[in-house]
């Protein structure tokens, strides 16, 4: 009961994130680059989080747990993996508005556009380490 | 590491889902245990011998140069 739960709560939530994300297409403005950005990357991180979803489901459906020792110890080796991911990804943010930004006169990111990079990409990272270890036995 | 968990899981008829079922795990836990490329709790170990009435030692080796 409570594994169906968890998986209706989030099938809720990524349900809602694309309603989020498809109004956001319809409003009004004009859409640039990091605007698509913005959209592209939920987007892989619900249809990310859908997968994960139906996976689960499909083991419930069979009789079988949604998760066991294994998924559960992959799934925080993908948290501590994503977590460094994370520590890179802030350190790549701070180099990109050093090196890029102000010396080759690319666009500056402020520090909304630095914590959105920093969110989606490591969600990103999060998933795709998921996905990797889950598809090897373990993970030394 | 090796197992015999394929070998006895065919003894008893059993498909790697009514393995899974019987030990609460998913059934590529299973598979990846039949492989060898995962190392199982001592709990799951038990659990994984207990349902192919086997021991864990029986169950469960390491080739010498490993």
């Amino acid at each position: 009961m409570k594994e169906k739960m968890s998986i209706v709560a989030g099938a809720g939530i990524a349900v809602l994130l694309l309603v989020i994300v498809v109004l956001y297409l319809l409003g009004p403005g004009t859409i640039e680059l990091y605007d698509v950005a913005l959209i592209i990357v939920p987007l892989i991180l619900v249809v990310g989080a859908i997968t994960f979803l139906w996976d689960r489901l499909k083991n419930v459906r069979a009789g079988l747990p949604s998760a066991d020792e294994r998924s559960k110890k992959l799934h925080w080796k993908a948290g501590a993996y994503a977590y460094i991911a994370t520590i890179w990804i802030a350190i790549g943010t701070m180099w990109y508005n050093i090196i890029f930004a102000e010396n080759l006169g690319y666009p500056e990111l402020n520090a909304g556009q630095v914590v959105a990079v920093i969110v989606l990409l490591s969600g990103m990272a999060w998933f795709a380490l998921q996905f990797y270890f889950m598809k090897h036995g373990d993970i030394e | 590491m090796r197992t015999r968990i394929k070998e006895l899981r065919a003894r008893y008829d059993l498909t790697q889902e009514d393995l899974a079922r019987k030990v609460g795990v998913r059934r590529e836990t299973i598979l990846f245990l039949e492989k060898g490329t995962y190392n199982p709790s001592l709990k799951l170990a038990y659990d994984v011998a207990k349902a192919l009435h086997s021991s864990i030692d029986e169950l469960f080796f390491f080739d010498d140069e490993s």
